[in-house]
């Protein structure tokens, strides 16, 4: 068996130069671009039919865009009751906002977005007071930010930029601490466009 | 000023730019970090506030507008929401984020109005409370003017932003031009520092060899004072240059007596004559012993040694002396031992002789005693006397040039007092070592210790015996005489025309070629002084005659010079060499050895 798997290699990239040589190169990349597509679509369409709990209590947070799992035609409502089902992540850390360490409570992003089967490029973040800011470039799977449900212990008010808020490890990831992560970090969340 | 604070003001330059360096890149970077700073986040800020509070107002006006209490109820909760927003962006926001905003005095008004109107309106806040449209018109005014003053602010701040920024701008070029020049600087100061450093460390070094070569000089000039070299060498140049002198006179009147010796008939003429001649002896002998010593000192004396007899050198002593010992009623004790030694027959007499005759001078009765013995393989010769004896704080002093012991007056009858410094030399040069024992009104004993020599048969008796059959053979020679020196071309003619020669003198050499040439003669024998007419030497002259007759003519250099230089020269020419004063007696047996050996 071994042997035969020896003697079939050599000969499988053979045959497979031997494509290569009758394709010109453009019309294998556009092959192998279109098969992509294709598997893509077909995991987006399987993905479509799955939908989201219905929120039970006050919505706090629409994501809408670019997502998969849904529960409100095209968008994704949550109240507390269901981020808070999602695993929690705490961060510690200074703000530029607020004297002193705070310890925030809340759902990682790429948590979020793996429930609503979502792998956007940039995020348009609005907040309460109308504030949007489009979130480019974060790398949420390497660093742990979330959309904070809790401040030291306790729910956020609208008075203490809740009630949710986006938040980043500032202390633990210093590299973090820019212009444009702190106005990506939007206080009284209420919507994410997913692109 | 000091040239080395003038070498060091580079490297305190190029110290200085460096600082300034220092300081101009933290000064950038903090201006770096201040533009950053700066940024648009105020902006934000204020844009936001300002939203907050005209959000506030169109809520309110929208709960004034809608008709129904549904509706209306509807409304409120979107004023509440939009108070607790503007409370939370005024309250809940640290303050350090409005960044120069803070220093600004209508800003601070500003939050304070705020803060008064959000504490003013928030009983009226709540879901509980119902509020009349007049207060409603009222709170939505105060909102708008707040809205209004922000959105002042914001103007106000964006203006300061653009000065702020332009003048942060400007300051980074003026620091980063500073910082060229200075880096610049300090290039320039670093390479000047070097090329001093690399100067002033060659100029170290040259001046450390000064210092090594000024130290060896002085060390060489040190030692000759302590050793003396220095005195005796000021009084060698003294003594050439006197000597030289004296020694042309001198050397005429030798040549002078011995030709008038058949002229003097009477014998009270003879008498005196014979006397004049014994002056004249003792003259030659201090000037000869000043030239043994210049001599000595130019390390032109040659050395060759040989098995020499004892008792043959001690009964030439015995037979020099005797005459004066008898005459001072001494006794000259000479004790044969039949032993040989190895050392330089003419200068090893030359010791002995000295020193015996040191011992006459200083002995007042009583005997000299010469006596040889074998001592570990090695011959001891002793010269021993009932003399005054020499103080042991004086004993290294004899040795000294013109030291004499009682001679304060100087008489020079008693000699020059160079015997012993002659002796000393000698057996340096020997390698002969000297040892010297004295008790004063004892007398004094000089030890000599000597090679032992091997029994040699051939050893001749080399008495210097004047021989008037071997001066016969003199007749007939031809000799050319060149001396710049009319009494010495003089006394030389009268001298060899006694003795039947034909003697043609020169006062130069050209005078020579010409007489030779006009007479068409080639002489037998040339003599000729060392020093001649216009920097010319008898060597050269010697050389052109000989070109002249094209013979290689037998040749003799008789010279009056002292000097270590001088005889060294003269020495170099290798011509056979006489030293004025010359004693008739031994010019004649020169010319004989000469004239007889085959050309």
């Amino acid at each position: 068996m071994a042997e035969n798997m020896e003697c079939c290699l050599p000969s499988l990239a053979h045959k497979f130069l031997k494509i290569s040589r009758r394709y010109d190169k453009q019309t294998v990349v556009y092959f192998l671009r279109m098969s992509c597509t294709l598997v893509l679509g077909l995991t987006a369409v399987a993905a479509t039919a799955d939908t989201l709990p219905e929120p039970e209590g006050k919505v706090l947070l629409i994501i809408s865009g670019e997502l998969g799992n849904t529960n409100h035609d095209d968008e994704a409502h949550f109240d507390k009751a269901m981020l808070e089902s999602l695993p929690s992540v705490q961060i510690v850390t200074k703000t530029p906002w607020a004297d002193g360490i705070q310890n925030f409570e809340g759902v990682r992003l790429s948590d979020l977005f793996e429930y609503v089967d979502a792998a956007p490029e940039s995020i348009i973040a609005g907040g309460l007071d109308d504030y949007k800011f489009t979130i480019t470039d974060l790398d949420y799977q390497t660093y742990p930010v979330i959309i904070a449900y809790q401040q030291n212990g306790s729910p956020i008010s609208v008075r203490k930029l809740g009630p949710l808020r986006i938040m980043f490890p500032f202390d633990d990831y210093p590299e973090l601490l820019t212009a444009k992560n702190t106005s990506s970090a939007v206080w009284q969340l209420v919507e994410m466009d997913l692109q | 000023m000091n040239r080395k604070w003038l070498a060091s003001i580079p490297g305190l330059a190029a110290l200085l730019c460096a600082a300034i360096m220092l300081y101009l890149i933290v000064q950038i970077d903090q201006t770096r970090r201040e533009l950053q700073q700066d940024g648009v986040l105020e902006f934000n800020f204020i844009q936001q506030i300002d939203h907050n509070f005209d959000a506030l107002a169109q809520s309110l006006n929208d709960y004034i507008n809608a008709v129904g209490d549904e509706k209306r109820e509807k409304m409120r909760g979107g004023y509440i929401v939009r108070y607790d927003v503007l409370y939370a962006s005024i309250n809940s926001v640290n303050q350090k984020w409005l960044g120069r905003l803070n220093e600004l005095e209508s800003a601070q008004l500003l939050i304070s109005d705020a803060k008064a109107f959000l504490s003013n309106y928030e009983p009226l806040m709540s879901t509980d409370v119902t509020i009349d449209d007049a207060t409603i018109q009222q709170i939505s005014y105060q909102a708008r003017k707040l809205s209004g003053d922000v959105y002042n602010i914001g103007l106000y701040l964006f203006q300061q932003k653009s000065y702020i920024r332009d003048n942060i701008s400007k300051r980074m070029d003026d620091l980063y031009d500073a910082f060229w020049i200075f880096g610049a600087s300090f290039v320039l100061a670093s390479l000047l520092t070097l090329m001093l450093l690399v100067t002033v460390s060659k100029r170290a070094a040259n001046l450390s060899a000064d210092a090594r070569q000024t130290q060896s000089q002085l060390t060489t000039a040190l030692d000759e004072l302590t050793s003396g070299d220095m005195a005796r060498q000021a009084q060698n140049r003294f003594m050439a240059a006197a000597s030289h002198d004296l020694r042309q006179p001198l050397h005429a009147l030798g040549l002078y007596l011995s030709a008038l010796k058949s002229h003097v008939n009477t014998e009270h003429g003879l008498t005196i004559l014979e006397n004049t001649y014994r002056s004249t002896e003792a003259l030659n002998q201090l000037l000869n012993s000043m030239l043994d010593l210049s001599k000595l000192d130019a390390g032109v004396v040659e050395v060759n040694h040989a098995n020499l007899s004892l008792d043959n050198m001690f009964e030439r002593i015995r037979q020099t002396f005797l005459p004066e010992a008898k005459q001072r009623d001494l006794k000259l004790i000479v004790e044969n031992s039949a032993l040989w030694v190895y050392s330089d027959r003419a200068l090893l007499e030359r010791v002995l002789s000295n020193l015996v005759s040191n011992a006459l001078n200083y002995t007042e009765a009583g005997s000299i005693t010469i006596t040889a013995n074998s001592l570990n393989h090695q011959v001891q010769l002793i010269v021993a006397d009932t003399g005054t004896g020499i103080p042991d704080d004086e004993q290294e002093a004899i040795f000294n040039e013109y030291y004499q012991l009682h001679n304060p007056e100087r008489d020079r009858t008693k000699g020059l007092g160079l015997g012993l410094s002659i002796v000393k030399r000698l057996t340096h040069l020997l390698d002969i070592e000297l040892n010297i024992s004295s008790e004063p009104h004892e007398g004094t004993q000089f030890t000599l210790l000597v090679a032992v020599g091997k029994k040699n048969a051939e050893e001749v008796n080399t008495n210097r015996l004047i021989n008037d059959k071997k001066h016969q053979k003199l007749a007939g020679l031809s000799i050319l005489v060149i001396d710049d020196e009319h009494d010495v071309r003089d006394g030389m003619h009268s001298l060899l025309i006694q003795h039947k020669c034909q003697v043609v003198v020169a006062d130069s050499m050209e005078n020579a070629c010409e007489q030779i040439i006009e007479k068409e003669w080639v002489p037998d024998l040339i003599i000729a002084d060392y020093r001649l007419r216009d920097e010319k030497t008898g060597d050269n002259a010697i050389e052109r005659i000989r070109e002249e007759v094209n013979e290689d003519v037998p040749a003799m250099i008789i010279t009056g010079d002292t000097s270590p230089a001088r005889l060294r020269e003269a020495a170099a020419s290798g011509f056979p060499l006489l030293h004025k004063p010359v004693i008739g007696d031994v010019l004649l047996d020169a010319i004989v050895e000469l004239a007889g050996e085959p050309t």
